[in-house]
């Protein structure tokens, strides 16, 4: 079986694979591409179908649902959005918990843990390379940055690999990435990989990670 | 006017456009008009942020906002379920451009050949069926269906721009 035949396949039961194999799959550009283009697919003909569907009947009735407040319909249907935004909020009252729960780990430890939360929410100053290396070394594992700022992730990796790291831009460093680490990954393959998301172009000088984006400005 | 008579009016006003936004993102009915309704929801108990000169770039942007607060809410299985974009921050192209694929993709799905290729594409993404239904209706293997779906999806990308 090829590998866009796998993501086909994995598509149809997407729950079935971890979080670490859906990354493994779509790490690959064939894949994500055919992802995209499925996701646009769907968002086209969802567009064509909304074009017809919301009459002036729908209008009406959603701004009826908004002028009472406590209709149960509401609370029915929104029940998962409400709840996901809810868990969101209570996330956001602690930068420090919003931070730590993005940055998931499958063999860090507790105390591991602990030093991640304050590597993410301290200025990179502030945070020694030897601080981060002995942490890095003492936890080699595979890590999952899972809608992590791009800067927090090179923080943390270019201290793995002695290097330093260059922005062309402000707001490449911003950019939220889902991408999965191997200890075992040379500094190559990482900006390989890196390479594949789209607007992104990182290259090596001389020790220096240079990132830039493709992105129209 | 009363607050709450201009908020109407900007709701009827821009409602389809919110919720047009809203669907193509979330690729979901219901999820579509609570975004749109929590919006409006919270402009009511406070419309001070809304002027009505930018109303139509404020309530867009929330649109966009919310739903990527969605989508980053959601573990990466159920982004793929939703067929939900990756990497949200760096592929959520502006609502011009988005405009503009999308309207080329729609061409693009109404002249896929062989007509095979347009009914899987229109079976799967509009009514929901799944491959193993397909292939079990057309009496060919999912393999083969995988292998048309490809083919339409190659088609269909050449009706987009390069970026």
């Amino acid at each position: 079986m090829n590998k866009t035949d796998l993501l086909l396949q994995m598509m149809q039961q997407p729950q079935e694979y971890t979080a670490e194999e859906w990354q493994e799959t779509l790490v690959d550009r064939e894949c994500r591409e055919l992802y995209t283009l499925m996701s646009k697919t769907q968002s086209a003909i969802d567009a064509a179908h909304t074009d017809d569907e919301v009459t002036d009947e729908m209008i009406d009735a959603e701004w009826q649902r908004l002028s009472q407040p406590n209709s149960s319909l509401f609370t029915l249907h929104s029940s998962l959005y409400k709840f996901a935004a809810m868990f969101v909020g209570i996330l956001m009252l602690s930068g420090i918990a919003y931070a730590a729960i993005h940055v998931i780990t499958t063999s860090w430890n507790k105390q591991q843990s602990v030093k991640t939360e304050v590597v993410a929410n301290t200025p990179s100053s502030a945070v020694t390379p030897q601080q981060l290396e002995k942490d890095s070394i003492a936890a080699p594992q595979h890590k999952l940055y899972d809608n992590i700022p791009l800067e927090q992730i090179l923080t943390e990796l270019s201290a793995y690999y002695h290097i330093k790291v260059e922005y062309s831009s402000d707001s490449v460093r911003q950019l939220r990435l889902f991408y999965q680490w191997r200890p075992e990954y040379a500094i190559d393959k990482v900006v390989e990989m890196l390479n594949n998301f789209e607007t992104l172009q990182l290259q090596i000088e001389n020790d220096t990670l240079i990132v830039s984006s493709t992105a129209k400005q | 006017m009363t607050d709450k008579k201009k908020l109407e009016t900007l709701f009827r006003q821009h409602y389809r456009q919110m919720y047009r936004l809203a669907t193509i993102l979330l690729h979901d009915d219901a999820e579509s008009k609570d975004v749109v309704h929590d919006i409006f929801a919270k402009l009511l108990n406070d419309p001070r942020d809304l002027r009505e000169e930018t109303a139509e770039t404020y309530l867009l942007t929330s649109v966009r906002n919310r739903c990527l607060n969605v989508i980053r809410s959601r573990r990466i299985q159920e982004r793929v379920q939703h067929l939900y974009l990756l990497d949200i921050d760096t592929t959520i192209t502006p609502t011009e451009r988005l405009e503009e694929e999308l309207k080329a993709l729609q061409k693009g799905i109404s002249l896929l050949e062989p007509p095979v290729y347009r009914d899987i594409i229109l079976q799967h993404f509009r009514d929901g069926v799944t491959f193993k239904e397909i292939a079990c209706c057309l009496g060919v293997s999912e393999t083969t269906v995988y292998k048309h779906l490809r083919r339409a999806l190659s088609q269909l990308r050449t009706h987009l721009k390069p970026q």
